[in-house]
Formats: structure tokens, sequence, C-alpha cells
């Protein structure tokens, strides 16, 4: 059974009255154990679809359709009761910017505590307190009782990143969703934070989705990527094999606008055009307006095509072969 | 920090001696006689010469300033020329009425306030955030003691309620909690026009942060989301806007004493007016005016000490 | 005219602005009550039922009757009439009082805007100190002191008024002065006074007219606290505060003159501050709030 399940997911936000989808019938597969890169530009839905996972959308979002089964538990059938102990309990989530992710008011430890108190009343102080230090620990901070005694400001964003991975260990969680964990760090940094999550996923078993607009972080960490854009997964694969050999046109596009310090005296390449808006979405393949290869057939949307092992909605013989 | 203090405190010992120099030279300044306005133009002209002199109004400005600046210092706030009776003395008779006053209406006016801008907050733009918002525009923009009267009025002549005149005596504690009831609720209802309003706009730019949608993340329930975690981030936003309404807040207490016939330093310069008992009205508004200092000093200090950003910048 | 790029803190009035402002309930209301409020101030004496002043002891402290509509006074004076003589008092100080407060505002703010440097430093710290010292305090003690004589209240009332206006000038003048083209028109040569007379005005109209209508109510509401008081306007002139302290002193004996004033007072402030809120909405103004 796989630890995430997300099937035909659809979600709007209410814009000027109107919903529109973000997300269209989106479906993906996290297995035990697995790390799944989410990768895309801005605005294609990767951080609407990761939030959708703990069902925790901005305000003006709904869910329209699907399911996202976690655990083999129905996410959305559950009571609030049941979504407050779900979230944190069995599927937890880190975010982006570890500067304004954690309360400035509290000290470290009394969010550790407030945590542990809401999932686990019947816990006493000491132990609670016991398990905190552990944690802190385990991930990688070498003074854990100065950190709790600490407030966010004190601390380094290294060491803010961390304890949110510690706030969302604490209950050892199957499933941890990461929305761009590493986006607003230094770069050595970001290397012990990858490797942070690495060593979770093999000790625990841990199964992450981790959503990264950096190329780079998810070649090194990811078992399996998945690669969305205005709202749909247009191809997931091995990392391996997606890396080496990239089938759809947009991902190919995407690859092959990294810079790369052997190509230096290059010019930088870019996608030309701009991703679809939420208010105006295309009829036919989103991509269709910006790839260099459409045709007549690109003006209905494109089906999800399986090849060996990995899956692209494309209609492009070149691309399916 | 400590120079910080110290700064402002230097800062406010300013404000209040230009306040206190202003107050005596005003009278030198602007047509009027406080004498004559006291004793009427007909008196005898030995009683006006004779008040005068008792006033300090002979001396020359500076010299005139001088004692009554000096005076204060020494807690010596002159003399109640009709009784005689030191004004130092009728003041602290009075004050502490007002600052029980102020400190159960505060208590109430939070009591109140907190649950109508939680509730706003967590659905801004619905039926009942706009409701209150109407409600608490309307308390801030008619006159408090129009509130006040209107609140006496309801409470008495129509429905009987609550002993609305006099303090009742401290010594029984029961009588006096009677008398303040009324007094307490009316203020506690203006003040909780105002601090509804701050509460829920800093609530609304808490809400929107990262931490509270992180909170939610791990499970924190909504009851404490708002209460405790986006409330105690909301809490200096209201304090530093407090001082802009410090005035308004003031006055309504004042108001309140007079409408309620309570006694306190409302009451006190109210009847001095009435009056024209210039030494208690100067003395009045010297504590009154150290009163305001005091607390916009207060809430300034507060502010810098819970306002985690601040920190934040100063550790940076 | 208005201000293209971002800094603009307003934009200017533009025709069918009444349309647009009746378009809410509450723009109604404020529009119908200051209507009427300046109908009864200009009209007064013409439309008083009775003289204002003339007692009638033997019908004192009345009801509501087909003679007196909305009852007498302490002294068998017509309710109606005093009310109806109190809206002009009320609008005769603190129409001047705003007025000032609007002008001094006006030029100590571009002053500070547009001269910067120690000018600036000096005129922000004077209305800082002015703002929150406690100048009603001060205002109390003159008052009390010296007699309320109606140019002295006005003066009072407008002093508190003026840090309000500066900043939001000051504000504006500042924000058109950092834009591209007002910089290009400088160096083309185009004097202060053009450029405030082109740029600065149109840009600080919007705030001013909301901010007047925010801060009128508060002048009503001091001017007649403080006759409540026993300053600024006194008896027997039917002041609306003079009216409410006598009714208030025989509250026991007649609940209709309380009543009645403070229903006056509560339309009259709230009818303004909901027409400032519906102009702050239709003129799109952000800062209100300039500290």
């Amino acid at each position: 059974m796989p630890a995430v399940a997300i099937e035909d997911l659809t979600v709007t936000y209410r814009i000027d009255g109107r919903p529109r989808p973000a997300l269209h019938d989106v479906s993906l597969t996290v297995g035990d154990g697995e790390i799944l890169g989410l990768v895309g530009e801005s605005g294609c839905g990767k951080s609407t679809l990761a939030g959708a996972v703990l069902k925790l959308l901005p305000p003006g979002g709904e869910v329209a359709g699907g399911s996202v089964t976690v655990d083999g538990h129905d996410v959305f059938a559950l009571s609030p009761e049941e979504l407050r102990r779900f979230r944190g309990g069995r599927a937890a989530m880190i975010f982006q910017d570890p500067f304004t992710s954690l309360n400035p008011s509290f000290t470290v430890g009394k969010q550790i505590a407030l945590v542990q108190r809401v999932h686990d009343a019947d816990s006493s102080a000491a132990a609670r307190r016991e398990r905190a230090l552990g944690v802190l620990g385990e991930v990688g901070l070498p003074d854990p009782a100065t950190v709790l005694r600490a407030y966010p400001y004190q601390l380094s964003g290294g060491q803010r990143q961390r304890v949110m991975i510690a706030l969302a260990l604490l209950l050892r969680p199957a499933v941890l969703i990461a929305d761009e964990p590493t986006s607003a760090l230094d770069v050595t940094t970001q290397a012990q934070i990858l490797a942070l999550l690495r060593w979770l996923r093999d000790e625990h078993g841990t199964a992450i989705l981790f959503v990264s607009h950096d190329l780079g972080s998810v070649a090194q960490l990811c078992d399996r990527v998945a690669v969305m854009y205005a709202g749909r997964t247009v191809e997931t694969a091995d990392v391996a094999d997606l890396f080496a050999a990239p089938q759809h046109p947009y991902t190919r596009a995407l690859l092959g606008a990294v810079p790369s310090w052997r190509r230096r005296a290059e010019e930088l390449v870019t996608i030309p055009g701009r991703p679809p808006s939420l208010t105006d979405p295309p009829d036919g393949c989103a991509f269709a307006p910006r790839c260099p290869h459409a045709g007549p057939a690109c003006a209905s949307a494109p089906p999800l095509i399986e090849l060996a092992g990995r899956t692209v909605r494309c209609v492009l013989p070149e691309v399916t072969g | 920090m400590v120079r910080y203090v110290a700064r402002r405190v230097g800062v406010a010992v300013i404000v209040l001696l230009l306040v206190l120099v202003l107050l005596s030279v005003l009278v030198h300044v602007l047509p009027g006689d406080p004498v004559s306005l006291m004793l009427g133009p007909r008196a005898d002209p030995d009683l006006i010469a004779t008040a005068r002199r008792q006033m300090d109004l002979d001396a020359s400005v500076p010299a005139q300033v001088w004692h009554f600046v000096s005076g204060v210092f020494q807690g010596d706030l002159g003399q109640d020329f009709l009784t005689k009776r030191p004004v130092s003395e009728l003041i602290g008779a009075a004050l502490p009425h007002t600052l029980i006053l102020a400190v159960v209406s505060l208590a109430l006016a939070v009591a109140i306030a907190v649950p109508l801008a939680v509730v706003s907050a967590a659905r801004p733009g619905s039926a009942v955030d706009r409701f209150l918002g109407t409600v608490s525009v309307g308390v801030i923009s008619i006159p408090s003691y129009v509130i006040g009267m209107l609140l006496l009025l309801l409470a008495t002549v129509w429905l009987g309620w609550l002993p609305a005149i006099g303090t009742g005596d401290l010594s029984d504690p029961g009588d006096y909690l009677a008398h303040l009831v009324l007094p307490a609720l009316s203020l506690a209802l203006i003040w909780a026009g105002y601090l509804a309003r701050l509460l829920r706009s800093s609530m609304l730019e808490v809400l929107g942060e990262n931490h509270i949608r992180a909170a939610r993340a791990y499970g924190i329930p909504e009851w404490r989301i708002y209460y405790q975690l986006a409330l105690r981030n909301a809490i200096p936003g209201v304090v530093a806007l407090i001082g802009v309404a410090l005035g308004d807040l003031m006055g309504s207490a004042i108001f309140i004493e007079v409408i309620f016939t309570r006694n306190g330093l409302g009451t006190l310069l109210y009847n001095a007016i009435a009056e024209r008992d210039y030494p208690i009205v100067r003395g009045g508004v010297v504590v009154i005016a150290v009163l305001f200092v005091v607390a916009n000093l207060l809430a300034d200090l507060a502010n810098r000490r819970i306002n985690p950003r601040l920190r934040e910048e100063a550790a940076a | 005219m208005t201000a293209v790029a971002a800094g603009r803190t307003a934009s200017a009035p533009r025709p069918g602005l009444l349309r647009r402002v009746a378009a809410t309930p509450s723009g109604v209301f404020g529009l119908v009550v200051v209507v009427v409020l300046v109908a009864t101030a200009l009209l007064g004496p013409l439309i008083a039922p009775h003289d204002p002043n003339a007692l009638d002891i033997d019908h004192r402290l009345e009801g509501p009757s087909g003679t007196y509509w909305l009852g007498t006074d302490n002294l068998g004076r017509d309710l109606l009439s005093r009310l109806i003589l109190g809206a002009r008092i009320a609008l005769e100080i603190a129409v001047p009082a705003v007025a000032i407060g609007v002008l001094a505002g006006l030029l100590l703010g571009l002053a500070a805007g547009y001269l910067g440097g120690k000018v600036d430093t000096v005129v922000v710290t004077v209305l800082d100190a002015v703002q929150s010292f406690p100048a009603v305090v001060l205002a109390l003690a003159v008052l009390a002191l010296l007699g309320g004589s109606t140019p002295t209240i006005v003066l009072v009332i407008a002093v508190a008024f003026v840090p309000s206006f500066g900043r939001v000038t000051r504000a504006s003048v500042q924000s058109v002065s950092r834009l591209p083209f007002v910089d290009a028109e400088r160096n083309l040569g185009a004097g202060p006074l053009r450029i405030i007379w082109r740029h600065v005005l149109p840009n600080v109209v919007s705030p001013l007219i909301v901010l007047t209508a925010m801060n009128l109510p508060s002048a009503v509401a001091v001017e007649s606290g403080l006759a409540f008081l026993g300053l600024g306007v006194q008896p027997p002139t039917p002041d609306w505060g003079v009216v409410l302290s006598d009714g208030f002193d025989r509250i026991r004996d007649s609940p209709w003159p309380v009543l009645f004033t403070c229903t006056v007072l509560a339309l009259t402030t709230l009818g303004f501050t909901f027409l400032g809120e519906r102009l702050r909405d239709v003129l799109d103004v952000r800062t209100a709030e300039v500290r």
C-alpha cells in the first residue's frame, strides 16, 4: 500500500467570486519509504498539492474532486477532530521559510511542548522534555537544551529549519511533506538538510514528498520525480531516467534551462512565453503555446500516457514513440 | 534596554515640565482673570486682593512659574481657596476611586473585546464581522458621554437596576461593588469598542503569517491557534496604537465618573470647574497630565518588551 | 492628472462621486445626516417652532406633546427649538476649528515635505509632541481658567487636529516628490509652487477630504463635551452640550431632554463618520492612519 495515494485531485481557488482550478485531476503516489520529488515553475500548483495532502488550503481554496489517501486513510473523509490528530501525527509538513514559520513569541521549548500536549495529553512534562531533547538531537542540533530555551530569533536559518523538522518528527509520522525546505537557505546548509531528510527515510522509513524548484536537490535526494505544469502532472519517472532522458517537451526545456558551468560561454536558455493564468485556462494542452513541437493534435487536452516505467502527458509521436 | 528606558523617562519628565510651565504661564497670556471668574465681577476688592495673594498671582510670571513647579516636586499642588485644604489631599482622596474604576473597566473591556475580536478575525467579511465592525465604529465615533448617558437611562430610569448615584463606601466592599458595576460596565463597553477594533486588525495581520499555517499543519486546534498563538502576537500591534487613543480613553473615564456621580478625579475636576476653583483645576490637570504621560510611557515600554520583532531587530 | 507610479496616496475625486458614495446604506445614511444637519444649521431660526430661549415654567420637564414636539427642558423651553439652534452652534464651532486645522496642517505638511531637512525635522517633532501631548487636558485647563469665548474654543480644538492633517499632507508631498516625472519637471525649471499646484495638491485632496469628514464629528463631540462640563459655550446658549447638561441635572424628573439630545449627537457623529468611511473607500485612500 503506498504511503500517499492522490487520485484525480482537483482543487479550485475562488477568484472574483468564481472557482478557478489550480489542480486538474492530479494523480500521484508516494510509495512506502520512497522520496518523491515534485518540480515545476512557480504557480504550477505544487505547493497547493503539498498542502492538499494535509487538507491545508489557503482561504478561498476548495477541493472540487478526487481523493487523497495517506497510510490507508481517506484524508477528506476525516472528521475535524480526526483531521487535527492526523496532521502532525500521521503526516507532517515542513515549510519553505524557516524565518517566518516558527512563532516568534514563544520559545522553541514551548512550541514543541504545545504540539506534544495537543497530541498526547497524558504524557508527563518530564517525559515530554526527554523526548523533545531527543528529537532535537536527532535532527543534528548540537546543544538541544539551549535550543529549547531559545526564541526563534536567536537561532540561525539552518537551526530553525532543523527545529521545524524536529517538530514534524515529534510524533513519528509515516509521511513528511517538505514544501521547498531548502529554498531559503545557503548552499552548505541546504546540503545538510538534504542529508537529514535522507537519513529520515533510511533510518525511520518515512515517505517524503519533496517539493522543489531546484532540480539539483531533487536529483540528489529523490527516488522518483513528478513534473508539474499548469496544475497537471506532465511527466513522472525514476530520477535517473528523467534526468538522463526527459520525454515531455516541458521537462526537456526545464532541464535545458538549468545553467551548467560546463557550458559557460552559452547564453542563458529560457522557455519563451509564460505559464497560463488561473483565470484564463487554455483548451487543449496547456504547454502547447510554448512547445517547439506543438501540432494540431495538441488542441485537445492530452491524456496521461504510460511508457516503460514512466508516465507522460503528451500526444506527440516523438514523445510517445 | 536600560538606556532606552532612561531616555524615555527623561523625555516624559521634560514633557511634564513643559505642561507645568505652560499651565502657569497661560494665565497671563490669554484674556480672562481667574480670580474675577471665581469670585464674580462685583466681589469685594479686599477679597480679590487676598485671593490674588493666596494664589500667588501678584508675583512676576517667572516667579509664579518657579513657585508652582518647585512646589509640585515637593508634592504641594497649592491650596483650595474655598476650603483651605491642600489640593494634594483632595486629589489623594479622589484618585484611588478613579484608579479602581480604570483597572476594573480595563479588565472588563479586555474580557469583552478579545472574544469579539477573535470572532471577527476568524471570519473577516462575514455578517457577524460587519455587524461588530459597525457597532465598534459607533462606539468610537459617538461621544463617550452620550453612550454613558444612554446606559444610565437604560439601567436606572427604565429598568430600575442598581444604585447609579454615588460611589459607596470602600469599607463595605459589597456596597462599593454594587456602585461600581454600572460605571465600570459603561466604561468597559466604550473601551472595548477601541480595543476590539485594534485587536481585530492586528489579529488579521498575524493570522496571515506563516507560523499560523504551520501550527495548523501540526494539528493545533483552532481555539488554541486564535487564543494562544495568534493573540500573543497580536498584542504588540494593539499596544503600539493605544497611545493614540489614550486621550479619548482618559476623557471617557472622566465623563463616566461625572455621569454616574462617582467620586474620583473626574468629578473633582468637574465640580472645581463649576466653582471656578482655580487651584484644584490646576492641580487636577497636572495630575491628569502626569497620568497621561506615564500611561503613554508604560505602553511604549511594554510594547518594546513584548514585541518579538523589535527584539529580533535588536539582536540582528 | 492622478499620479501614475506607485506612491500615490489616493485618487483625485472623479465625477460621479456622489453616486458612488450613495451606493451603500452607510453612505446614504451619512449623506442624509450631513444634509439634514447643514440645512438645519442654515435655516435654524426659520424652522424652529418656538423661541429657544422662551421660558414656560408651567410646562417645564414635560414629555413630547402637541405644542412641544420633543417636550420641554427644566425651564420650560422647547427642546426641539433648542436642538435645532444647537445644530448651528455645533457647526459654527466645529467647521472653523477643522478648517483652521486643515489649513495649518496643510501649510506645515507642505513645508515639511517640500523643504525637507531641518524644517522637516522640526515640524515632525512639533506635530509628534502635540499629538502625544495631552492637548485636550490643556484645553480643559485653558478654558477652565479663562472662560470660553468662541474664538478660544475654536482655536483650542483646531490645535488638536493639526497633527493629523499635517502628517497626511507631508506623506503626500513626499510620495509625489519622488516620482520621476515630477523630478523631471523640477529639472526643467518648474518652481515649487507649480509643482505643488499641479501635482501635490490633487494627490492630497482626497486624504484631506476623508480626514475632514472623520474629524468633524470629533470636533462636535469635543465641543459638546466641553460645554457639558461647563467649559466652552455657556448657558443659556442652546449648545447641545449645554442642553445635555441641563437635562442631566434633572434626569430623574424627565428623561426626555437627555434622550433626545443624545440621539441627535449620536446621529450626527455617526453620520459624519459613516460618510467619511464611505469616502475613504470610494476615493481609495490607504493612508488614513499615517503615523
